[in-house]
């Protein structure tokens, strides 16, 4: 690591911090400046490792207090010089940073294959733009609709000479444009359907979106993980709140010992007063009270233990010095529990090491008798060794026992923050024969699960067992709010003290702190928070006794918490161990199906983070507001990315191949009815066609054309009485015929006026037409440029070319069918020009005819 | 272990102790072995693992005290031993402070004498020096070496006599002061001792010498190097804590438990390291008392035999020691030697329940071992 890196080393302690905060290594300014120190001197003397990860040897001795700390720095350290996810960056001061780790961190959980489908994506969507703006292939032009001028005369001399202006049209051949309504239908048919899919695509999200996740339990399988997630924890010190402020000053005072160290002042004056004989005085030491706590303990998730341990984290939070130390039946054998777990100690040990100490038994009082026999444990007599000494009990005080015990130079009290008061005085001035306090303010435990707790902790319910007379008297035994706080303690497979204290806080939020307390104790003394373990069948049935408003309230309460997800890990914060689903891949699916479930009741239960695939919905499973399960893992990416993008891919894709179906086979097999079906009808009528003026030279034309649209043609013969002009007689009630005739007339004369007017003298299916001009002064002859509307883009506006025309362009059977049989063409004088007519051209043509004229 | 009863000792060395009161009067007896205590001591053949190395580097660096916790025998005061003499502060050897369950933060610099005192003062015709009843302890030493005895005369600290001034080096000298299990200390001893270790300034009313004795300016490159151990029998405050280099010295692991890479690096430290330093003029090479003593050795710190008290280094090198020094045990398997047994016992098993499951152990450790 070379020297000019110190800079960046330094900007990035506070990561480090942020690092070691959420292991729970908090550590000071002095601390974080010994660090600087230290780095700055190795620079100075050019001792700086040569690789960063090799500080971790000469910075955890600065930042590690414990062989726990000292094994868990290494790999915090090099996941934080290897720029591996930081746990906690979000941690840091300002808003801004903490808003940008934010994002950062997100960026970073996105997972590979996630990014590389968003790739894909907009890769696919860019194409997609691309495709659809990119400007028009080359249409060829129409070779027979362009007017040809008539043949160019050889060059007469300018003056005198007699220039021949042909002024003979052809009928333009382009298809007919459809009806106004027809082609208003196809235009909406293309605007809608390529809108279809993003429209089920965003009804889809919206299904998605509304429904909850399931936290569902699953059977468990050797390859899961549990995460352990941790949740800021709701509630505050649960003894702290309740007992009296004198407590604490009472339990810390200070208190003197005598000690072997001469008080010379003291020797001096007493030697003196003895006429120089030397008489020793001694002096005192003023120490402050050493606590050491025993607390009984069936499991390691013992709730009743728990509960006691909240008061030795209250009393060291509060200054008092007390180590704790947790025993299953017998308090010789111990093991440390809350600071320094693993290494165990006898009682004798214990009793070497601080024998001043003040020592506090918490248990029920039935482990210092034999269950058999009854006898008072020989063990009782070596707490002897503590001249201060009290028994706290989570169960109800009787007073025989209570007399019993101070005959033992215990005082024997309630685990309640009431009587704290009591021990901390009598911890202080012990005073013989004082009686203990006449608090009982712990219910019985029901006798079902006083006399033989283990019963209920088989997966099956106890032969014989009425189990709502066991609800009942679990009511009368906890109350209702008791009741309820079990009822949600039974959605999570496992009791946990931790889930336990939180759900209290977030179902009676209100609630006192002394009733807090004893309803906790009251709970904590069931046997199923004592073990840890909560039977299926049981929590079934108190599952299946929540009513809709508890059911409610406690999903509330569940959501509440899993909405403080933290990255912190400490003091304030609760873990839950929650497992994500597998993957399903089809070969995991099979693999499920060809192996045998595992049988439901197993201990190993974690609860499965099921989102998006939830089904119906089992008793056991538990539903999660969508913005609760966004919080859990993979949940941004299985609960808002995934669909998100699923949905976008299917809809552009569904977009795409509806647009590109219906134009190359919707739109011209449509059109292609339209025109069947006009051509039936027009198959009813007769045309008697008369021709004069320029359109006689197209006769055979205008007979083709007419005929392929289906009708049958007489061609009359031309009469001079005639008006003049392009008429069109019809007989009653055929207005429409004769207008689908017209807009075909107009189309093909380049929209030559067409008078159209019903004719009473008609025979029924006659249809009169008269032509005379093939085109209309001042029409548009060049249909290339001018985006002649066959038909139009819906997606482009004004010049009509646009990806209609890949079907326009391409000469359908319809328009195919129009061309001009090549007889006909050569009597036609045109102009074949595969080049674009220039300006100059039509100016050229339109002077000629001038000077003719 | 099943309980057969009591019987006789099977010593037939006529040097060692046996039990039989028959034996007593049977002509002359060979010498008994040397028991030379700094043998084991030595510090040349102390070997520290890298990261000890590295914190004693940050505490040198940084002139805190380093605060180092691990299991009794691990090596936490012999590297004390180490540090000053490859340092070569205080001539090579540490001045060394056992704190005690009375300790008072005074007691690290001085103790004074007051029954001695009063006792001269009563029987003395002349009136007593009350220096000659100060005894300087660790800090204290660490002080005066810092100033050297030129410096303390031209300062006119008149604290030491002439004899006790002799002992203190000519120029200043830096030392490495070894605060020896301060977890017997009650719990506000700590912090009151690091007090007086930052500091590093004293007084002595009893000679009426009110002036701080401490270290000046130019004096601070003298500054003692303080290592202190705990056996973390009794939690240390977390202001203590704070204000220390801490490292927690763990048993150095097996050469077979090492990964590939690292078990032909030579500069490893392992267990079959040091004993080969400390003990390896003593055993012939690839000695099958040495091997197998070794494979019982790690048999039996593992989790599994859940021993109530695992044995430390310092109770495998005693034991090595003592299979060592019995004669004409050369070129036989553990098994064979005739004190194994008993040793075992005695050496590495300290706790009742663990003696009486030693045979089960063997046993066991036999029956795993090809």
């Amino acid at each position: 690591m070379r020297a000019e890196k110190l800079e960046v080393f330094f900007e990035r302690l506070p990561a480090l911090d942020a690092v070691l905060r959420a292991a729970g290594m908090t550590r000071g300014p002095d601390s974080w400046q010994a660090v600087h120190d230290l780095m700055l001197r190795l620079a100075e003397r050019g001792r700086l490792p040569a690789e960063p990860v090799s500080l971790a040897a000469y910075l955890g001795p600065i930042l590690c207090r414990s062989p726990e700390e000292q094994a868990l720095f290494a790999p915090l350290f090099c996941e934080w010089v290897t720029g591996e996810p930081l746990a906690s960056e979000v941690r840091i001061t300002t808003p801004e940073q903490a808003r940008a780790a934010r994002w950062r961190q997100r960026l970073r959980a996105l997972d590979r294959r996630w990014l590389s489908i968003a790739a894909l994506v907009s890769v696919s969507l860019i194409g997609l733009a691309i495709y659809v703006s990119r400007p028009p292939s080359p249409v060829p032009a129409p070779v027979s609709e362009i007017p040809k001028p008539p043949p160019a005369p050889p060059e007469p001399p300018v003056e005198n000479t007699k220039i021949a202006i042909d002024t003979r049209v052809a009928p333009r051949r382009l298809p007919i444009p459809l009806p106004p309504e027809q082609a208003a239908r196809l235009h909406a048919i293309a605007w809608s359907l390529p809108a279809v899919p993003p429209l089920l695509a965003t009804l889809l999200l919206v299904w998605i979106y509304r429904r909850r996740a399931v936290l569902r339990r699953e059977p468990p399988e050797g390859e899961s993980l549990l995460n352990r997630l941790a949740f800021r924890a709701p509630q505050g010190s649960l003894f702290g709140r309740a007992a009296s402020g004198d407590v604490l000053p009472g339990m810390k005072a200070a208190r003197w010992l005598p000690t072997r160290r001469l008080d010379i002042p003291a020797t001096v004056e007493c030697s003196a007063r003895h006429g120089g004989y030397f008489e020793p005085r001694y002096r005192s030491r003023c120490t402050l009270p050493e606590y050491i706590v025993l607390v009984r303990s069936e499991h390691t998730e013992d709730q009743a233990a728990a509960l006691a341990e909240e008061l030795v984290r209250w009393l060291d939070e509060g200054g008092v010095m007390v180590q704790s130390f947790r025993f299953r039946d017998d308090p010789r054998h111990l093991i440390p529990w809350i600071k320094a777990p693993g290494r165990h100690a006898t009682l004798s040990q214990l009793a070497a090491r601080h024998p001043e100490a003040r020592l506090i038994v918490v248990g029920d009082v039935d482990v210092a008798f034999h269950p058999l026999t009854g006898r008072p444990h020989r063990w009782i007599d070596d707490f002897k060794d503590w001249s201060r000494r009290a028994w706290l009990t989570p169960g109800e005080l009787e007073r025989g026992f209570a007399h019993w015990f101070l005959e033992r130079g215990f005082l024997l009290l309630t685990l309640a923050s009431a009587d704290l008061d009591h021990l901390s005085r009598w911890l202080a001035s012990p005073e013989k024969r004082r009686t203990a306090p006449a608090t009982n303010r712990v219910p019985p435990l029901p006798q079902a699960f006083a006399d033989m707790p283990e019963r209920w902790l088989d997966p099956h319910a106890p032969y014989g067992e009425d189990l709502d007379a066991v609800f009942d008297g679990l009511r009368d035994y906890l109350g209702p709010e008791g009741l309820r706080l079990l009822q949600a303690m039974a959605v999570y497979p496992e009791p946990r003290w931790a889930l336990t204290q939180a759900l209290d806080f977030l179902l009676f939020p209100e609630a006192d702190w002394e009733t807090r307390t004893r309803r906790l104790r009251s709970i904590s003394r069931l046997p199923w928070p004592r073990h840890a373990y909560l039977p299926d069948y049981l929590r079934a049935f108190l599952l299946r006794r929540m009513s809709r408003a508890e059911r409610r309230d406690v999903r509330n309460a569940y959501a509440a918490l899993l909405a403080g997800l933290t990255d912190d890990r400490g003091a304030r914060t609760i873990e839950l161990p929650i497992a994500v689903a597998p993957e399903r891949t089809f070969r995991r699916l099979l693999a499920d199906l060809l192996r045998a479930r595992s049988a439901p009741g197993d201990l190993d239960d974690p609860i499965f983070l099921n989102i998006l695939r939830g089904g119906r919905l089992g008793l056991l499973d538990f539903e999660l507001t969508k913005v609760a399960a966004r919080l859990l893992p993979r949940g941004r990416i299985w609960v808002t990315a995934r669909p998100l993008l699923a949905a976008a891919l299917v809809a552009a894709g569904a977009g795409w191949a509806f647009h590109e179906g219906w134009t190359r086979w919707g739109a011209p097999e449509l059109t292609a009815h339209w025109e069947r079906v006009a051509r039936d009808e027009n198959a009813r009528w007769t045309v008697k066609l008369t021709l004069g003026g320029d359109a006689s030279d197209f006769a055979g034309d205008f007979e083709t054309m007419l005929t392929e649209e289906g009708y049958t043609v007489r061609v009359g013969e031309d009469r001079a009485d005639r008006a003049s002009g392009n008429t069109l007689l019809y007989p009653p009630g055929g207005a429409e015929a004769a207008g689908r005739l017209a807009r075909a007339l107009r189309h093909w004369t380049y929209g030559a006026p067409l008078e159209s007017k019903e004719d009473g003298r008609r025979g029924t299916g006659d249809i009169d037409v008269r032509l005379e001009a093939t085109w209309a002064p001042g029409a548009a002859f060049y249909d290339t440029f001018t985006g002649y509307p066959t038909l139009r883009d819906p997606f482009k506006d004004g010049d009509g070319v646009g990806r209609w025309s890949s079907y326009r362009a391409a000469p359908s059977r319809w328009a195919a069918s129009k061309a001009i049989p090549p007889a006909t063409q050569t009597s036609i004088p045109r102009r074949r020009s595969r080049s674009s007519p220039s300006l100059s051209d039509a100016t050229r043509s339109a002077s000629r005819t001038t000077t003719a004229s | 272990m099943a309980r057969t009863g009591t019987r006789m000792a099977e010593h037939t060395d006529d040097s060692y102790y046996t039990g039989i009161p028959s034996r007593r009067d049977q002509g002359e007896r060979k010498p008994l072995p040397l028991v030379d205590p700094d043998a084991m001591k030595d510090p040349s053949g102390y070997l520290a693992p890298p990261g000890l190395v590295a914190a004693v580097n940050v505490a040198l660096e940084l002139g805190m005290p380093l605060l180092l916790t691990g299991e009794p025998g691990c090596g936490k005061s012999r590297l004390a031993d180490s540090l000053a003499w490859e340092l070569g502060f205080g001539d090579g050897k540490p001045l060394r402070f056992v704190v005690k369950s009375d300790t008072e933060s005074r007691d690290l610099f001085y103790r004074f004498d007051t029954v001695g005192r009063f006792h001269a003062a009563q029987h003395e015709a002349d009136r007593p020096d009350a220096r000659r009843f100060v005894t300087y302890n660790a800090l204290g030493k660490a002080i005066l070496y810092a100033k050297g005895r030129r410096r303390i005369r031209a300062q006119g600290l008149a604290i030491m006599t002439e004899d006790q001034l002799a002992q203190i080096p000519l120029e200043g000298q830096r030392t490495v002061v070894l605060i020896d299990e301060i977890d017997k200390a009650p719990r506000e001893i700590p912090n009151d001792i690091l007090t007086e270790i930052e500091d590093l300034s004293f007084t002595v009313p009893e000679l009426l010498h009110e002036t701080p004795i401490c270290l000046e300016d130019h004096e601070q490159g003298n500054r003692p190097v303080v290592v202190i151990t705990s056996n973390s029998e009794r939690e240390l405050p977390e202001p203590f804590l704070r204000r220390c280099i801490y490292y927690h010295v763990e048993l150095p692991p097996f050469r077979q438990d090492l990964k590939g890479d690292e078990r032909n690096d030579g500069e490893v430290v392992t267990i079959e390291r040091i004993v080969e330093g400390r003990l390896g003029a003593r055993f012939s090479a690839n000695s099958p008392v040495l091997t197998d003593a070794l494979a019982l050795f790690r048999y039996l710190r593992m989790p599994e035999r859940n021993l109530q008290r695992r044995p430390g280094l310092a109770e495998l090198l005693n034991w090595l020691t003592f299979l060592a020094s019995r004669r004409g045990e050369d070129g036989i398997r553990l098994a064979e030697h005739r004190d194994f047994r008993a040793s075992v016992g005695t050496t590495l098993l300290k706790h009742r329940d663990d003696q009486l499951r030693a045979g089960d152990f063997i046993k066991a450790w036999q029956d795993a071992t090809p």
